[in-house]
């Protein structure tokens, strides 16, 4: 009787560690991606003389702040990169293809950050950004933070810019000539409070 | 954007690197016929020509393979090529009973679906967008149909060996990389000019390799003890187009399955152009006799060797395993499988060209018409606005 309840006791405080080092960061609030009220859109040179615009309407992420130890906040951001939209169902479909996206084997665009450190009026956060099976480390300024409650559900938002090069995730050289090498990414993020 | 400059070179290297591996295996091959009689060694020698003239075609094309494999098109060119290769290079090398070769051959081709989706959707989704049942049925679909075409051709190169059969795979190996970049997959439909450009190269130095060795077995047959029968050398001809034919079959399998799983070649496109060269079992469908020509003075097509060896009265051509005599001339039977098969592969591509007329031409295209559009609509192009005063002295 007496081995059991040493067992038992032994147990509840395995348990008890276990769900304490669980539980988000005291003093963290955690927060959804809002799709209704976000946007991933991007732009690219056509034949170097105009710009195409598109979006990516199927993103899913959440991130931990921490106001008090920013470094413990994290960011994670789920783009499918199916649900490339670039107002014109044909490109779109061509932008799916292996030549560019590659949607069929990549289907997502991740990134996921490992340091966050405050800046004068947002974050800089650098993480790993993984875009057609290759990932790269890049820094994110998050810009914003701004806190708003509106009938019991807390928001804070963020924006960001980002300039990328296709060639350094393994698109296809050939298939950039017409539409360019760098990208330009656009994030505004709204986050909804759990 | 198609890079016809590229293809070319492609072209070009492929059949250079092809005819250099020819030629030194060429005289290799003499040397070895002169002194033993022996032709075997031909299904090893096309084999080699066709991946050094692949191999070289494909660098040019791509700057080099890439390891580890990034997509489903890389462990084509890494992983399923090489290994068709290598089955037949052991086949060649080894004497195996048919069986197990054929055995080892549907195996490959069962794998290859699992090696081409390995880490796509189709085996990681997790949105149930392909649940198990799904690809299962796509996985055994496949197969089947890439283990019947491949059977059947080597059925049909058995009983008749001659250029036909490879030149149709050669076509649909073309038409299918066509197809694939109309539907807007420009690499991977690239990658059918090097394959079908070894595979035409290979057949042809074949041919030609094994003509000039039965020539020079002709001269010294009355030195040599133990000629070699007829029958024998129709058989590693036979072989060896039946190794480049495999070869071709997995390589155009594998190309339709990566541009309809992963570009956006249709189901019904990708199946014809797999089936197409079936089409060339027309040819033994049964006809009258072809005017002007005795049955006893039937030359399958074949025609040269076979007659050879009907010449010399020494061999049996009926050795050759399911062989049927035809009574057409043999370029009346070569014209026909390729006209057979032809028909489909331009129903593909006029399909495909019509398809892509009407959603991606658009997208190329619109930069060229702008200046047209702006004359068409009294615009005065870009940048400037026009005045209502413009329009009324139009």
């Amino acid at each position: 009787m007496q081995r059991f309840s040493s067992t038992f006791l032994m147990t509840l405080s395995i348990a008890a560690v276990v769900g304490w080092a669980a539980k988000p960061v005291i003093g963290a609030d955690e927060y959804e991606y809002d799709q209704v009220h976000s946007s991933v859109s991007f732009k690219a040179r056509h034949l170097d003389i105009s710009w195409i615009h598109g979006r990516f309407n199927d993103v899913a992420g959440k991130f931990v702040l921490d106001r008090e130890e920013p470094s413990k906040s994290t960011f994670q951001l789920t783009i499918q990169a199916d649900s490339v939209d670039t107002a014109n169902k044909a490109r779109d479909e061509h932008l799916r293809q292996p030549d560019y996206f590659d949607t069929k084997q990549f289907p997502t665009i991740e990134f996921k950050s490992k340091k966050v450190r405050p800046i004068k009026g947002g974050y800089a956060v650098t993480g790993d950004f993984t875009m057609h099976g290759t990932t790269n480390e890049i820094t994110l300024v998050l810009m914003g933070g701004k806190e708003h409650e509106f009938k019991g559900t807390k928001r804070v938002a963020f924006s960001t810019e980002l300039s990328l090069k296709r060639s350094d995730y393994g698109f296809d050289e050939r298939a950039i000539g017409p539409i360019g090498d760098a990208a330009l990414i656009f994030i505004d993020c709204e986050g909804v409070r759990k | 954007m198609p890079d016809p400059f590229l293809y070319a070179q492609s072209v070009g290297a492929t059949a250079l690197a092809s005819a250099l591996c020819l030629a030194a295996g060429w005289w290799l091959l003499m040397v070895r016929a002169r002194r033993h009689g022996k032709f075997g060694a031909i299904r090893g020698l096309a084999v080699i020509t066709l991946v050094a003239g692949w191999a070289a075609g494909e660098i040019t094309l791509a700057g080099g393979p890439s390891w580890p494999p990034h997509n489903a098109l890389d462990r084509w060119v890494t992983i399923v090529i090489p290994t068709a290769v290598l089955l037949e290079l052991i086949g060649a090398a080894s004497r195996l009973p048919s069986v197990v070769v054929w055995l080892v051959r549907f195996g490959l081709v069962a794998v290859v679906p699992r090696i081409l989706w390995h880490g796509s959707v189709y085996l990681t989704s997790a949105d149930d967008a392909w649940p198990l049942w799904k690809t299962s049925m796509a996985y055994a679909s496949c197969t089947f149909l890439g283990v019947g075409v491949w059977w059947l051709l080597g059925h049909l190169v058995r009983r008749a060996p001659g250029m036909s059969v490879p030149c149709a795979l050669v076509a649909t190996i073309l038409s299918a990389g066509l197809t694939i970049m109309l539907a807007g997959y420009l690499r991977g439909g690239a990658a059918a000019i090097p394959l079908a450009t070894a595979l035409l190269v290979a057949a042809v130095g074949t041919r030609l390799t094994h003509r000039a060795l039965k020539w020079r077995w002709a001269e010294r047959r009355q030195e040599i003890a133990e000629g070699v029968p007829g029958a024998e050398a129709l058989a590693v001809e036979s072989e060896a187009v039946h190794a480049l034919v495999g070869i071709g079959v997995v390589g155009l399998f594998g190309l339709l399955f990566i541009g309809h799983f992963f570009g956006r070649l249709g189901a019904g496109s990708a199946i014809t152009l797999l089936l197409a060269p079936l089409a060339c079992w027309g040819s033994e469908l049964r006809c009258p006799p072809w005017p002007g020509r005795r049955q006893d003075e039937s030359v399958p097509e074949s025609g040269s060797l076979l007659a050879a060896a009907a010449e010399s009265r020494e061999d049996d051509p009926s050795m050759l395993p399911g062989r049927v005599p035809s009574d057409r001339p043999a370029w009346v039977i070569g014209l026909l499988r390729l006209v057979l098969v032809a028909i489909p592969l331009a129903i593909v591509v006029f399909l495909a060209k019509r398809e892509f007329d009407r959603e991606l031409a658009p997208l190329i295209s619109s930069v060229e018409e702008r200046p047209a559009d702006f004359v068409a609509t009294g615009n005065a192009g870009p940048g400037r606005t026009v005045t209502p005063g413009e329009l009324v002295d139009e």
